[in-house]
């Protein structure tokens, strides 16, 4: 990364919190954790996303670079979400990467329809997710370009 | 000659004369009465060539005279029918009201009419009918009646086979289980069955138009009138299912045919129809839909229950092998061998759970998720399956033979998972040394479906054979039965679904499967399918 971009920041949404765990030490494997937040669910997602709730305060929500979403959550689940975020002027920019234990057909299509940016199925084993987070970082953040989305409402 | 010679000469001349006017006298008359006779056997030939006797009698209705068209018909005499000995002729039962009428007609001086039967010479009675008219003299007297009978023994007849005809369409009409109705060409309802007043409760005989438009359902009413308006107009038959309400109150469904009668300048003149109770079928009808919406909602139900159950078996598996390669990673250095060697086995457990709960799911979903059938070339299939098994085939050194395979109507998916498995099978249960050889060869034949019906198209039977360790074939039910094994768990890999879930595809697709093997002589996996379907295979 350049000195002039900011270290990005990764949301992401998952009811379990073995695999957010799981995915904290994969991305900590390669160094991409300094600004890792989470969300249990589709609900408590659109309000760190809005600044909204327990995450007015600006600081306990910074926008990230990109959400990482699971597709199952109770509340509000995955394609909920995701559909709210494309359909918002506001947010739609942000790249979502879902990422689920599902690897169902139709599942992917929907996300995809939805307009989801990509979809991976997570791995069971804890290297192979490191493995895909490097992929993942490298991808998302040296070799693409982010756009640049408003900060605040 | 002297004087007296002279006149008896002119006495005989005179004679002579007398008996040649005598002679000529007799010859004359005798012209004249032939003259009568042959004007008499005209009169008598016309008289009997007219179907019709006359007569006259006198004013009190006494037959005086000679009445050869009577005597000719009836083979009475002068005798027997002068006076009222006509009557004698007549049948017993019409003469009463027969003297009725003529007692009448002579005080109101004036023509009468009436009928009854005659006894002909030959015995027969036959039907006329009789008018007399009084002559008058002319100071209004009545001086005869002239009277002439007219047989009407065939119109009677006709009219009794008519009567009869009725009499018998009537029985034949209310014998039959329907309701009958008649119309006439312009619609009016005039005619129903004894049936139609059984179910309605009405009193026989009534009937006309608005009669039935009371008993038919109210949301049905409108399209029979159109349907009925439509028909008389076009001379179409006429049908329609409707409810109609009986005496009890409550609607049943009926089946209203009608057609119509045509004369032979093909006008109609009449219309029949028929109504019959079809209440079984429709409800029957009605609860097979019911019921089939109601198995497709289950299906639904079982289709995502099944996905949400695998789902949630499927997360702690996730979390032990997860876990558990941590461990391995992490904690390798302080893992002795026999640490290790629990965690592989935990790893291990955990790994084949997941297959199983996968290949639980994918049963399930075989019928319930199944996609449609559009038609498959199975050749491309075995190449995309060789494809996926290209890592097994390199590692036992296998090879398969493939004969050409026909394009079937199928799932797509399914052919992919059928294929595969029995391929797979073969390459897996090879002889120990003995590098696996599969051949795959497909026949066309012509077999009746379950109904013993010829399938459209015919049939297919596909044979994939291998050189493998075969099994005894009385173990044959239990090879194609959901987790049973003929060897141990450790022995070869696999969840003892393969072939459950090859029957179910197999028979979702209206087909068979079978095996034929002998241990130590490899087995041959034998599948039938229809190469067409009837429906497009979706169940929601």
């Amino acid at each position: 990364m350049g000195d002039n971009e900011k270290s990005i920041i990764i949301l992401l949404a998952d009811d379990d919190p073995d695999d957010r765990e799981m995915t904290r030490r994969a991305l900590d494997k390669h160094r991409l954790a300094n600004d890792f937040y989470t969300v249990p669910d589709g609900e408590e997602l659109l309000d760190f996303l809005h600044h909204r709730g327990k995450y007015a305060p600006p600081a306990a929500s910074p926008t990230p670079g990109i959400v990482l979403l699971d597709l199952n959550m109770p509340k509000k689940d995955g394609y909920e979400a995701l559909a709210e975020i494309k359909a918002d002027p506001a947010l739609r920019r942000i790249p979502i990467v879902v990422l689920t234990t599902s690897n169902a057909e139709q599942d992917i299509s929907r996300a995809y329809d939805l307009g989801s940016n990509s979809f991976i199925s997570k791995p069971i084993s804890l290297s192979k997710l490191a493995d895909v987070m490097m992929v993942l970082g490298q991808y998302w953040f040296q070799t693409v370009k982010l756009p640049s989305i408003p900060s605040g409402n | 000659m002297n004087e007296l010679e002279s006149t008896d000469a002119e006495l005989l001349r005179g004679k002579l004369r007398i008996a040649q006017l005598e002679r000529e006298a007799i010859e004359r008359s005798g012209d004249a009465a032939k003259g009568l006779r042959a004007h008499l056997d005209r009169y008598q030939s016309l008289v009997l060539a007219i179907a019709q006797v006359i007569w006259t009698s006198d004013p009190k209705g006494d037959m005086v005279g000679e009445q050869p068209s009577w005597a000719a018909y009836t083979g009475q005499n002068f005798e027997q029918y002068q006076h009222h000995g006509w009557l004698d002729a007549v049948h017993p039962n019409d003469r009463a009201h027969n003297l009725e009428i003529w007692e009448r007609a002579v005080t109101a001086r004036g023509p009468c009419e009436y009928e009854h039967r005659l006894r002909r010479h030959d015995g027969e009675f036959r039907y006329f009918s009789v008018r007399a008219v009084p002559v008058f003299t002319d100071d209004g007297a009545i001086r005869e009646w002239a009277g002439i009978h007219t047989d009407i023994t065939q119109i009677k007849l006709t009219e009794q086979s008519l009567r009869d005809g009725e009499r018998q369409f009537r029985e034949l009409a209310d014998a039959m289980p329907q309701i009958v109705w008649a119309a006439r060409p312009d619609g009016h309802f005039d005619y129903y069955n004894r049936r139609w007043y059984d179910f309605t409760g009405r009193p026989e005989g009534t009937g006309g138009d608005s009669s039935w438009a009371d008993v038919v359902h109210p949301d049905d009413l409108k399209e029979s009138l159109a349907r009925w308006h439509s028909a008389i107009t076009s001379g179409d038959a006429y049908e329609i299912e409707y409810r109609l309400k009986r005496k009890e109150g409550d609607y049943r469904w009926y089946l209203t045919r009608a057609l119509p009668v045509r004369d032979r300048a093909a006008t109609i003149t009449r219309w029949f129809g028929t109504c019959t109770d079809i209440d079984e079928r429709k409800r029957t009808e009605e609860e097979l839909r019911s019921s089939t919406s109601m198995l497709l909602q289950s299906n639904r139900e079982l289709r995502d229950f099944a996905t949400a159950a695998s789902h949630d078996l499927q997360e702690p598996l996730r979390k032990i092998q997860a876990f558990v390669g941590c461990l391995k990673e992490e904690q390798l250095a302080t893992l002795n061998a026999e640490s290790r060697n629990y965690l592989d086995r935990i790893q291990n457990a955990a790994s084949r759970m997941t297959t199983l709960v996968s290949d639980l799911l994918e049963f399930s979903l075989i019928t319930s998720k199944g996609k449609h059938f559009t038609p498959v070339n199975l050749n491309e299939v075995i190449v995309g399956v060789l494809s996926d098994l290209e890592e097994r085939l390199a590692k036992t050194g296998g090879r398969v033979e493939l004969l050409d395979l026909p394009t079937v109507a199928s799932d797509p998916i399914q052919m992919r998972q059928l294929l595969q498995n029995l391929i797979g099978n073969a390459l897996k249960f090879h002889r120990r040394n003995e590098p696996p050889v599969v051949r795959i060869s497909a026949e066309i034949i012509d077999s009746p479906d379950a109904n013993g019906r010829a399938q459209p198209g015919g049939t297919c039977r596909i044979s994939i054979a291998d050189n493998g360790i075969g099994f005894d074939e009385k173990y044959l039910d239990r090879v194609f039965a959901i987790f049973q094994r003929l060897h141990g768990r450790g022995d070869y890999e696999g969840t003892g679904i393969g072939l459950a879930i090859c029957r179910r595809i197999v028979e979702r697709h209206g087909g068979t499967i079978t095996a034929r093997s002998k241990p130590g002589q490899g087995s041959t996996f034998i599948f039938t399918m229809p190469l067409l379907q009837k429906n497009g295979g979706n169940h929601g």
